[in-house]
């Protein structure tokens, strides 16, 4: 199985999310991941790393540490941090089907990672700080027979 | 992001464009706000050349939506969405909440 690892540390606060996109974008390139998995992925880590900003930090900053690994045609993206930890089971399942008015402004992010990936799983583990994983199944496209490995010209790739 | 703002007749058109993620969100709901306050009540929102919209984006839209339709003063209605904004509407239960059209010549139209 193949096994590809990129990783990024920033501080976390919105201004680095420019960087995160450009990191996970360079990441998805060089793996050849599927462009509409691109999306899902950039979206999902995205809602998370904002949610550690601002709720684990709650907007003060704090160390942000990513790993983005291809496992096989899985990516998974895996988040540190060291901010306040939370109870995901506690945070409320947005209810679509009410009238927008009577919806809160917010509280969209958890529910889009969870919508957008396949698997999406917390570990708190105290000073060890907190552990989001996120895993999106068969997003990577297999580089064409007689082709060489694939990432820098992801048209090459064939169909998964 | 690329933000332009026109004031039409009947509605003002607000053209988006670029990546509207976390990071220019705000600034994003700054400006639909700017249009609030200056009592315009009726926007149009081109979706047409935004790349990217997170969660983000989506929070400024509501906030300005409802701002929009207190009181039945207005609305906020959203034209020319690409496939990526669109699934992100459906995936968040938006696409039936605002009126949307295909073109902005319909959207501008609908006031």
């Amino acid at each position: 199985m193949t096994t590809l690892q990129h990783e990024l540390t920033v501080t976390g606060d919105h201004t680095a999310l420019p960087q995160i996109a450009d990191f996970v974008e360079a990441a998805c390139e060089q793996c050849c991941v599927d462009p509409c998995a691109r999306f899902d992925i950039q979206l999902a880590v995205e809602e998370a790393c904002c949610n550690i900003i601002e709720h684990a930090y709650s907007s003060a900053g704090g160390r942000l540490h990513l790993r983005f690994e291809v496992k096989g045609p899985d990516v998974e993206v895996t988040l540190h941090d060291s901010g306040q930890p939370f109870d995901p089971a506690a945070i409320p399942t947005p209810d679509l089907e009410r009238p927008l008015e009577e919806r809160p402004i917010g509280g969209l992010g958890l529910h889009l990672m969870r919508q957008l990936m396949d698997e999406v799983s917390f570990d708190f583990a105290g000073d060890a700080g907190n552990t989001l994983a996120m895993v999106k199944r068969n997003a990577v496209r297999q580089p064409a027979p007689g082709r060489p490995p694939c990432p820098s010209r992801p048209a090459e790739c064939a169909d998964v | 992001m690329d933000l332009i703002t026109l004031d039409m007749k009947r509605c003002t058109l607000v053209r988006l464009g670029g990546r509207i993620d976390g990071s220019v969100a705000p600034d994003m709901g700054s400006r639909l706000r700017t249009v609030t306050d200056s009592g315009r009540y009726k926007i149009v929102v081109n979706l047409k050349d935004v790349t990217y919209a997170s969660s983000a984006a989506l929070r400024e839209l509501i906030s300005s939506w409802k701002t929009c339709r207190r009181w039945n003063r207005g609305d906020l209605r959203l034209a020319e969405i690409n496939p990526n904004i669109d699934k992100v509407l459906d995936l968040t239960g938006l696409r039936s909440q605002f009126m949307i059209y295909e073109t902005e010549a319909e959207a501008v139209g609908s006031f």
